[in-house]
Protein backbone atom coordinates (compact mmCIF):
# COMPACT_ATOMS: atom_id res chain seq x y z
CA UNK A 1 0.00 0.00 0.00
CA UNK A 2 0.99 3.31 -0.69
CA UNK A 3 0.40 4.78 2.70
CA UNK A 4 2.94 2.14 4.54
CA UNK A 5 6.02 3.36 2.04
CA UNK A 6 4.52 6.75 2.22
CA UNK A 7 7.99 8.74 4.16
CA UNK A 8 7.10 10.19 7.62
CA UNK A 9 6.79 13.89 7.17
CA UNK A 10 9.58 16.00 8.49
CA UNK A 11 9.09 18.54 11.55
CA UNK A 12 10.55 21.98 12.82
CA UNK A 13 9.92 23.87 15.92
CA UNK A 14 10.05 27.32 16.01
CA UNK A 15 9.60 29.45 19.67
CA UNK A 16 7.78 32.70 19.34
CA UNK A 17 8.36 35.62 21.50
CA UNK A 18 6.01 35.06 23.88
CA UNK A 19 7.90 31.56 24.49
CA UNK A 20 5.56 29.21 22.75
CA UNK A 21 6.86 26.24 20.88
CA UNK A 22 4.87 25.38 17.24
CA UNK A 23 5.66 22.19 15.54
CA UNK A 24 5.25 22.60 11.66
CA UNK A 25 5.96 20.04 9.21
CA UNK A 26 9.09 21.29 7.07
CA UNK A 27 7.67 21.98 3.81
CA UNK A 28 5.38 24.41 5.52
CA UNK A 29 7.15 26.39 7.73
CA UNK A 30 10.49 26.43 4.26
CA UNK A 31 7.34 28.95 2.35
CA UNK A 32 9.39 31.55 4.42
CA UNK A 33 12.40 32.10 2.92
CA UNK A 34 13.75 33.34 6.70
CA UNK A 35 13.71 29.94 7.51
CA UNK A 36 14.52 28.35 4.49
CA UNK A 37 18.04 30.01 4.84
CA UNK A 38 18.56 29.56 8.32
CA UNK A 39 17.94 25.72 8.04
CA UNK A 40 20.65 26.19 5.24
CA UNK A 41 23.17 27.85 7.57
CA UNK A 42 22.86 25.64 10.76
CA UNK A 43 22.97 22.40 8.36
CA UNK A 44 20.77 19.46 8.44
CA UNK A 45 22.58 18.17 11.65
CA UNK A 46 21.49 20.94 13.95
CA UNK A 47 17.70 20.79 12.63
CA UNK A 48 16.43 19.51 15.82
CA UNK A 49 17.31 22.72 17.33
CA UNK A 50 13.66 25.22 18.01
CA UNK A 51 14.00 28.20 15.52
CA UNK A 52 13.77 31.01 17.28
CA UNK A 53 11.52 33.71 16.17
CA UNK A 54 11.88 36.65 18.51
CA UNK A 55 9.49 39.35 15.89
CA UNK A 56 6.79 36.85 16.25
CA UNK A 57 4.29 35.70 19.01
CA UNK A 58 2.04 32.79 18.57
CA UNK A 59 -1.37 33.82 17.48
CA UNK A 60 0.26 35.65 14.28
CA UNK A 61 2.72 32.61 13.94
CA UNK A 62 -0.65 30.34 13.83
CA UNK A 63 -2.11 32.39 11.15
CA UNK A 64 1.07 32.84 9.30
CA UNK A 65 0.96 28.73 9.18
CA UNK A 66 -2.54 28.68 8.47
CA UNK A 67 -1.96 30.83 5.16
CA UNK A 68 1.58 28.99 4.28
CA UNK A 69 -0.30 25.29 5.12
CA UNK A 70 -3.26 26.41 2.33
CA UNK A 71 -0.60 27.81 -0.14
CA UNK A 72 2.26 25.19 0.41
CA UNK A 73 1.93 23.68 -2.95
CA UNK A 74 2.43 27.18 -4.64
CA UNK A 75 5.30 27.47 -6.98
CA UNK A 76 7.82 30.05 -5.53
CA UNK A 77 7.57 33.95 -5.70
CA UNK A 78 9.52 35.22 -8.65
CA UNK A 79 12.96 37.28 -7.79
CA UNK A 80 13.02 40.27 -7.67
CA UNK A 81 10.12 43.44 -8.68
CA UNK A 82 10.03 43.09 -12.52
CA UNK A 83 7.53 44.25 -14.32
CA UNK A 84 5.65 41.12 -15.27
CA UNK A 85 4.53 40.98 -11.43
CA UNK A 86 3.52 44.36 -11.13
CA UNK A 87 1.23 43.93 -14.34
CA UNK A 88 -0.81 41.46 -12.81
CA UNK A 89 -3.88 42.03 -11.39
CA UNK A 90 -4.72 43.82 -7.46
CA UNK A 91 -7.20 41.10 -6.73
CA UNK A 92 -7.41 38.54 -3.96
CA UNK A 93 -8.69 35.19 -4.18
CA UNK A 94 -11.49 34.59 -2.55
CA UNK A 95 -9.52 32.12 0.53
CA UNK A 96 -7.40 34.75 0.44
CA UNK A 97 -9.82 37.35 1.55
CA UNK A 98 -11.90 35.64 4.12
CA UNK A 99 -8.03 34.64 5.80
CA UNK A 100 -7.19 38.59 5.59
CA UNK A 101 -11.06 39.34 7.56
CA UNK A 102 -9.20 40.15 10.67
CA UNK A 103 -8.84 43.23 12.69
CA UNK A 104 -6.84 45.83 11.56
CA UNK A 105 -3.84 45.45 14.57
CA UNK A 106 -3.86 41.74 13.24
CA UNK A 107 -3.48 42.84 10.20
CA UNK A 108 -0.76 44.89 10.74
CA UNK A 109 0.95 42.00 12.40
CA UNK A 110 0.58 39.51 9.74
CA UNK A 111 2.00 41.94 7.15
CA UNK A 112 5.08 42.43 9.72
CA UNK A 113 5.27 38.56 10.01
CA UNK A 114 5.50 38.40 6.54
CA UNK A 115 7.73 40.89 6.25
CA UNK A 116 9.98 39.47 8.73
CA UNK A 117 9.77 36.33 7.33
CA UNK A 118 9.76 36.98 4.02
CA UNK A 119 7.10 35.06 2.94
CA UNK A 120 6.56 37.50 -0.35
CA UNK A 121 3.21 35.94 -1.12
CA UNK A 122 1.27 36.65 2.25
CA UNK A 123 2.94 40.24 2.14
CA UNK A 124 1.55 40.64 -0.89
CA UNK A 125 -1.78 39.53 0.02
CA UNK A 126 -1.63 41.59 3.12
CA UNK A 127 -0.69 44.92 1.30
CA UNK A 128 -3.46 44.23 -1.28
CA UNK A 129 -5.80 43.94 1.42
CA UNK A 130 -5.18 47.19 2.67
CA UNK A 131 -4.58 49.07 -0.62
CA UNK A 132 -8.50 48.20 -1.21
CA UNK A 133 -9.33 49.73 2.02
CA UNK A 134 -7.88 53.00 0.79
CA UNK A 135 -9.26 52.29 -2.18
CA UNK A 136 -12.08 55.49 -3.76
CA UNK A 137 -11.72 57.05 0.08
CA UNK A 138 -10.58 60.94 0.67
CA UNK A 139 -7.48 61.40 2.61
CA UNK A 140 -10.13 62.25 5.45
CA UNK A 141 -11.84 59.33 4.88
CA UNK A 142 -8.74 57.60 5.08
CA UNK A 143 -7.22 59.16 8.16
CA UNK A 144 -10.83 57.63 9.81
CA UNK A 145 -10.50 54.56 8.66
CA UNK A 146 -6.49 53.95 9.94
CA UNK A 147 -7.02 56.23 13.21
CA UNK A 148 -3.78 58.52 11.26
CA UNK A 149 -4.29 62.23 12.89
CA UNK A 150 -3.57 64.74 10.71
CA UNK A 151 -0.17 66.43 11.33
CA UNK A 152 -0.22 68.96 8.32
CA UNK A 153 -0.74 72.58 9.06
CA UNK A 154 -3.67 73.57 7.09
CA UNK A 155 -1.50 75.82 5.03
CA UNK A 156 0.64 72.23 3.79
CA UNK A 157 -2.99 70.96 3.68
CA UNK A 158 -4.32 73.39 1.25
CA UNK A 159 -0.93 73.25 -0.75
CA UNK A 160 -1.37 69.36 -1.30
CA UNK A 161 -4.92 69.92 -2.27
CA UNK A 162 -4.50 72.26 -5.02
CA UNK A 163 -1.68 69.95 -6.28
CA UNK A 164 -3.36 66.85 -6.72
CA UNK A 165 -6.76 68.98 -7.74
CA UNK A 166 -3.98 70.40 -10.25
CA UNK A 167 -2.61 66.75 -11.77
CA UNK A 168 -6.23 65.15 -11.80
CA UNK A 169 -7.11 68.25 -13.99
CA UNK A 170 -10.43 69.15 -12.01
CA UNK B 1 -5.13 54.23 40.06
CA UNK B 2 -1.88 53.94 37.39
CA UNK B 3 -2.42 54.88 33.39
CA UNK B 4 0.86 52.92 32.95
CA UNK B 5 -0.31 49.42 31.78
CA UNK B 6 -2.50 51.31 29.31
CA UNK B 7 0.61 53.13 27.58
CA UNK B 8 2.12 50.01 27.35
CA UNK B 9 -0.88 48.82 25.70
CA UNK B 10 -1.35 51.48 23.41
CA UNK B 11 2.82 51.79 22.56
CA UNK B 12 2.54 48.25 21.48
CA UNK B 13 0.04 48.50 18.99
CA UNK B 14 0.49 48.63 15.31
CA UNK B 15 -0.51 51.06 13.16
CA UNK B 16 -0.54 51.84 9.36
CA UNK B 17 1.79 54.51 9.93
CA UNK B 18 4.42 52.23 12.21
CA UNK B 19 4.94 49.86 9.44
CA UNK B 20 8.07 50.04 8.14
CA UNK B 21 8.90 52.09 4.84
CA UNK B 22 9.07 49.15 2.36
CA UNK B 23 6.13 48.07 3.38
CA UNK B 24 4.42 51.47 3.07
CA UNK B 25 6.04 51.61 -1.11
CA UNK B 26 4.46 47.94 -1.41
CA UNK B 27 1.22 49.15 -0.28
CA UNK B 28 1.20 52.25 -2.14
CA UNK B 29 2.26 50.28 -5.16
CA UNK B 30 -0.97 48.00 -5.25
CA UNK B 31 -3.30 51.36 -5.28
CA UNK B 32 -5.31 51.04 -8.13
CA UNK B 33 -4.53 54.55 -9.40
CA UNK B 34 -2.45 57.66 -8.93
CA UNK B 35 -6.22 59.38 -7.40
CA UNK B 36 -5.58 56.90 -4.41
CA UNK B 37 -1.82 57.74 -4.11
CA UNK B 38 -2.53 61.07 -3.79
CA UNK B 39 -5.00 60.75 -1.32
CA UNK B 40 -2.90 58.23 0.93
CA UNK B 41 -0.21 60.65 0.94
CA UNK B 42 -1.97 63.60 1.80
CA UNK B 43 -3.38 62.15 5.00
CA UNK B 44 -0.26 62.40 7.17
CA UNK B 45 3.27 63.50 7.13
CA UNK B 46 4.68 60.28 7.19
CA UNK B 47 2.65 58.90 4.35
CA UNK B 48 3.56 61.99 2.66
CA UNK B 49 7.90 61.65 2.96
CA UNK B 50 7.05 57.89 1.91
CA UNK B 51 5.29 59.13 -1.56
CA UNK B 52 7.79 61.82 -1.67
CA UNK B 53 11.20 60.00 -0.69
CA UNK B 54 10.29 56.79 -3.73
CA UNK B 55 7.81 58.21 -5.89
CA UNK B 56 9.75 56.72 -8.71
CA UNK B 57 9.19 53.24 -7.53
CA UNK B 58 5.42 53.90 -6.37
CA UNK B 59 4.90 55.23 -9.91
CA UNK B 60 6.59 51.76 -11.11
CA UNK B 61 3.62 49.73 -9.23
CA UNK B 62 0.99 52.04 -10.04
CA UNK B 63 1.66 53.18 -13.49
CA UNK B 64 0.94 49.83 -15.47
CA UNK B 65 -2.62 50.38 -14.48
CA UNK B 66 -3.35 54.06 -14.51
CA UNK B 67 -1.29 55.24 -17.03
CA UNK B 68 -2.84 54.22 -20.46
CA UNK B 69 0.25 53.72 -23.24
CA UNK B 70 2.56 54.24 -20.48
CA UNK B 71 5.90 54.16 -22.51
CA UNK B 72 4.91 56.44 -25.30
CA UNK B 73 3.22 58.84 -22.63
CA UNK B 74 6.99 58.67 -20.94
CA UNK B 75 8.39 59.56 -24.35
CA UNK B 76 6.10 62.77 -24.83
CA UNK B 77 6.34 63.95 -21.12
CA UNK B 78 10.78 63.85 -22.36
CA UNK B 79 9.52 65.99 -25.45
CA UNK B 80 7.39 68.01 -22.51
CA UNK B 81 10.36 68.53 -20.97
CA UNK B 82 10.03 66.18 -18.35
CA UNK B 83 13.32 63.70 -17.86
CA UNK B 84 14.47 61.38 -20.24
CA UNK B 85 12.92 58.01 -20.40
CA UNK B 86 14.39 55.32 -17.87
CA UNK B 87 15.56 58.12 -15.27
CA UNK B 88 13.93 58.40 -12.43
CA UNK B 89 10.67 60.62 -11.96
CA UNK B 90 9.80 63.45 -9.04
CA UNK B 91 6.54 63.52 -7.41
CA UNK B 92 6.67 66.66 -9.32
CA UNK B 93 6.93 64.83 -12.56
CA UNK B 94 4.09 62.05 -11.54
CA UNK B 95 1.96 64.82 -11.12
CA UNK B 96 2.72 66.14 -14.74
CA UNK B 97 2.31 62.86 -15.84
CA UNK B 98 -1.05 62.17 -14.68
CA UNK B 99 -2.55 65.18 -15.87
CA UNK B 100 -1.36 64.44 -19.10
CA UNK B 101 -3.39 61.01 -18.58
CA UNK B 102 -6.45 62.90 -17.10
CA UNK B 103 -6.06 65.57 -20.62
CA UNK B 104 -6.52 63.07 -22.67
CA UNK B 105 -9.23 60.95 -21.18
CA UNK B 106 -11.19 64.13 -21.21
CA UNK B 107 -10.14 63.93 -24.70
CA UNK B 108 -11.15 60.81 -25.33
CA UNK B 109 -14.49 60.95 -23.36
CA UNK B 110 -15.42 63.92 -25.34
CA UNK B 111 -14.74 62.01 -28.50
CA UNK B 112 -16.92 59.41 -27.12
CA UNK B 113 -19.96 61.83 -26.43
CA UNK B 114 -19.43 63.59 -29.88
CA UNK B 115 -18.18 61.04 -32.24
CA UNK B 116 -18.66 57.16 -30.92
CA UNK B 117 -22.28 57.57 -30.62
CA UNK B 118 -23.02 58.64 -34.16
CA UNK B 119 -20.93 55.78 -35.50
CA UNK B 120 -22.23 52.65 -37.41
CA UNK B 121 -21.11 49.30 -38.64
CA UNK B 122 -21.65 48.10 -41.85
CA UNK B 123 -24.25 46.01 -40.88
CA UNK B 124 -25.84 48.65 -39.33
CA UNK B 125 -25.98 48.45 -35.44
CA UNK B 126 -24.69 51.32 -33.37
CA UNK B 127 -21.38 51.39 -32.28
CA UNK B 128 -21.40 50.99 -28.14
CA UNK B 129 -21.41 54.37 -26.72
CA UNK B 130 -17.66 53.73 -25.57
CA UNK B 131 -14.59 52.73 -27.15
CA UNK B 132 -13.44 49.11 -26.78
CA UNK B 133 -10.13 48.46 -25.06
CA UNK B 134 -8.43 48.39 -28.10
CA UNK B 135 -9.88 51.57 -29.89
CA UNK B 136 -8.76 53.48 -26.21
CA UNK B 137 -5.46 52.22 -27.07
CA UNK B 138 -5.63 53.62 -30.33
CA UNK B 139 -6.73 56.92 -29.22
CA UNK B 140 -4.44 57.31 -26.63
CA UNK B 141 -1.63 56.64 -28.79
CA UNK B 142 -2.81 58.58 -31.77
CA UNK B 143 -3.55 61.47 -29.52
CA UNK B 144 0.57 61.22 -27.75
CA UNK B 145 1.76 61.31 -31.29
CA UNK B 146 -0.22 64.13 -32.24
CA UNK B 147 0.86 66.15 -29.23
CA UNK B 148 4.36 65.50 -29.86
CA UNK B 149 4.30 66.81 -32.76
CA UNK B 150 2.25 69.27 -31.99
CA UNK B 151 4.88 70.39 -29.60
CA UNK B 152 7.44 70.01 -31.63
CA UNK B 153 9.55 72.52 -34.20
CA UNK B 154 8.09 71.60 -37.86
CA UNK B 155 11.67 71.21 -38.98
CA UNK B 156 11.66 68.26 -36.66
CA UNK B 157 8.44 66.77 -38.08
CA UNK B 158 9.86 64.58 -41.04
CA UNK B 159 12.08 62.40 -38.65
CA UNK B 160 9.80 62.05 -36.38
CA UNK B 161 6.97 61.43 -38.85
CA UNK B 162 9.30 58.70 -40.68
CA UNK B 163 9.98 56.54 -37.72
CA UNK B 164 6.37 55.41 -37.48
CA UNK B 165 4.51 52.73 -38.88
CA UNK B 166 2.38 53.04 -41.86
CA UNK B 167 -0.71 52.25 -39.54
CA UNK B 168 -0.39 54.27 -37.05
CA UNK B 169 0.40 57.52 -39.63
CA UNK B 170 -3.17 56.71 -40.71
CA UNK B 171 -4.51 56.65 -37.16
CA UNK B 172 -2.61 60.01 -36.83
CA UNK B 173 -3.83 61.53 -40.10
CA UNK B 174 -7.60 60.79 -38.42
CA UNK B 175 -6.47 62.24 -35.26
CA UNK B 176 -5.18 65.46 -36.87
CA UNK B 177 -8.99 66.43 -37.36
CA UNK B 178 -9.62 66.22 -33.68
CA UNK B 179 -11.08 69.81 -33.23
CA UNK B 180 -10.65 70.52 -29.47
CA UNK B 181 -7.16 72.07 -28.30
CA UNK B 182 -4.68 69.29 -28.33
CA UNK B 183 -3.33 69.28 -24.71
CA UNK B 184 -5.11 72.59 -24.49
CA UNK B 185 -2.39 74.39 -25.79
CA UNK B 186 -3.36 74.93 -28.71
CA UNK B 187 -5.30 77.72 -30.11
CA UNK B 188 -8.12 77.41 -32.01
CA UNK B 189 -9.30 79.75 -33.92
CA UNK B 190 -13.39 81.08 -33.30
CA UNK B 191 -15.98 79.94 -36.46
CA UNK B 192 -15.35 82.74 -38.72
CA UNK B 193 -19.39 82.98 -38.62
CA UNK B 194 -21.77 81.27 -36.43
CA UNK B 195 -24.93 80.08 -38.40
CA UNK B 196 -27.76 79.96 -35.85
CA UNK B 197 -28.63 76.58 -37.18
CA UNK B 198 -25.07 75.45 -37.41
CA UNK B 199 -24.13 72.24 -35.14
CA UNK B 200 -22.81 73.45 -31.55
CA UNK B 201 -20.66 70.37 -30.93
CA UNK B 202 -16.72 71.55 -30.86
CA UNK B 203 -16.11 68.84 -33.16
CA UNK B 204 -18.35 70.04 -36.09
CA UNK B 205 -15.97 73.46 -36.06
CA UNK B 206 -13.60 73.12 -39.30
CA UNK B 207 -11.07 75.55 -37.94
CA UNK B 208 -8.08 74.23 -36.87
CA UNK B 209 -4.43 76.03 -36.29
CA UNK B 210 -2.67 76.95 -39.35
CA UNK B 211 0.19 74.51 -37.35
CA UNK B 212 -2.19 71.96 -37.49
CA UNK B 213 -3.09 72.48 -41.41
CA UNK B 214 0.31 72.26 -42.25
CA UNK B 215 1.12 68.64 -39.82
CA UNK B 216 -1.97 67.25 -41.83
CA UNK B 217 0.15 67.70 -44.67
CA UNK B 218 3.11 66.60 -43.45
CA UNK B 219 1.66 63.45 -41.95
CA UNK B 220 -0.30 62.35 -45.64
CA UNK B 221 2.96 63.59 -47.61
CA UNK B 222 4.72 60.84 -45.38
CA UNK B 223 2.08 58.36 -45.89
CA UNK B 224 2.57 58.31 -49.69
CA UNK B 225 6.23 58.26 -48.87
CA UNK B 226 6.26 55.16 -46.79
CA UNK B 227 3.66 53.62 -48.99
CA UNK B 228 6.19 54.35 -52.19
CA UNK B 229 9.38 52.81 -49.76
CA UNK B 230 7.25 50.06 -48.63
CA UNK B 231 5.85 49.08 -52.02
CA UNK B 232 7.97 50.75 -54.52
CA UNK B 233 5.31 52.02 -56.54
CA UNK B 234 2.98 50.86 -58.69
CA UNK B 235 3.77 48.26 -61.65
CA UNK B 236 1.12 46.21 -63.75
CA UNK B 237 1.74 43.33 -61.80
CA UNK B 238 1.44 44.93 -58.10
CA UNK B 239 -0.89 47.73 -58.54
CA UNK B 240 -0.87 50.16 -55.60
CA UNK B 241 -4.22 51.35 -54.97
CA UNK B 242 -4.63 55.11 -56.13
CA UNK B 243 -6.82 56.93 -53.29
CA UNK B 244 -7.46 60.91 -53.69
CA UNK B 245 -4.87 62.42 -51.49
CA UNK B 246 -6.97 64.50 -49.82
CA UNK B 247 -9.01 62.06 -48.43
CA UNK B 248 -8.29 57.95 -49.19
CA UNK B 249 -11.11 57.05 -47.31
CA UNK B 250 -14.29 59.04 -47.72
CA UNK B 251 -16.10 55.99 -49.18
CA UNK B 252 -15.25 53.67 -46.16
CA UNK B 253 -16.09 56.12 -43.43
CA UNK B 254 -19.26 56.67 -44.92
CA UNK B 255 -20.13 52.58 -45.13
CA UNK B 256 -17.78 52.05 -41.83
CA UNK B 257 -17.52 55.22 -39.67
CA UNK B 258 -18.41 59.27 -39.18
CA UNK B 259 -16.90 61.86 -40.11
CA UNK B 260 -13.14 61.52 -40.47
CA UNK B 261 -12.76 58.55 -38.51
CA UNK B 262 -12.82 54.95 -40.14
CA UNK B 263 -9.13 53.40 -38.73
CA UNK B 264 -9.80 53.84 -35.27
CA UNK B 265 -12.98 50.97 -34.66
CA UNK B 266 -12.59 47.41 -34.01
CA UNK B 267 -14.76 46.68 -36.89
CA UNK B 268 -12.81 48.43 -39.45
CA UNK B 269 -9.49 46.20 -38.71
CA UNK B 270 -10.07 43.99 -41.59
CA UNK B 271 -10.28 46.39 -43.79
CA UNK B 272 -7.64 48.80 -41.98
CA UNK B 273 -5.48 45.77 -42.64
CA UNK B 274 -5.46 45.29 -46.43
CA UNK B 275 -5.34 48.88 -46.72
CA UNK B 276 -2.10 49.41 -45.12
CA UNK B 277 -1.23 45.86 -47.45
CA UNK B 278 -2.06 47.82 -50.16
CA UNK B 279 -4.24 44.96 -51.77
CA UNK B 280 -7.89 44.35 -53.05
CA UNK B 281 -9.58 43.31 -50.13
CA UNK B 282 -11.70 41.13 -52.14
CA UNK B 283 -8.87 38.79 -53.27
CA UNK B 284 -5.87 39.21 -50.76
CA UNK B 285 -2.95 37.04 -51.19
CA UNK B 286 -0.68 35.64 -48.50
CA UNK B 287 1.05 38.08 -46.36
CA UNK B 288 4.92 37.14 -46.75
CA UNK B 289 6.48 37.51 -43.90
CA UNK B 290 8.72 40.87 -45.08
CA UNK B 291 5.00 42.62 -45.01
CA UNK B 292 3.79 41.11 -41.78
CA UNK B 293 7.42 42.62 -40.07
CA UNK B 294 6.95 45.98 -41.96
CA UNK B 295 3.52 46.32 -42.42
CA UNK B 296 0.73 45.07 -40.08
CA UNK B 297 2.74 43.50 -36.73
CA UNK B 298 4.94 46.07 -35.66
CA UNK B 299 3.17 47.96 -33.29
CA UNK B 300 4.12 47.84 -30.18
CA UNK B 301 2.87 45.23 -27.52
CA UNK B 302 0.71 47.86 -25.62
CA UNK B 303 -1.08 48.58 -28.34
CA UNK B 304 -3.79 45.80 -28.71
Amino acid sequence: MSAATEQPKQTLTVTTNDNVDIVVEREILERSVLIKNMIGDVGEEQIDTAIPLPNVNEPVMKKVIEWCEHHRKDPPAPEGDDSDSRKKSTDIDEWDQKFMQVDQEMLFEIILAANYLDIKGLLDVGCKTVANMIKGKSPDEIRKTFNIQNDFTPEEEDQIRRENEWAEDR
Amino acid sequence: MSTAPLQITVQNKVSLTSLPTEVLIKIFGFLPSFSEAFAFAASCRRLRCVWIGNTNQIYRGISPRSIPCERLARRFYAVQGGPTVGSPLSAQDVYKMVRNTNIVDKAMKMFEREIVSRVRNADGPKHPPHLSKPERQRFFRSYYHLWTHMRLDPTQWPSHLASLTLKQLYLLYEASHLTPSIGREEFIPPPAKALPDADPTPSSHTELSEKRRVLQTEIWRQIWDTVERIHGGSTPENPIHTHSPEYPWTEDVKTWGYRKWVCIWDHYQYQFKWMVLDRDPKKPPPISEREKEGLWSDSEDEEV
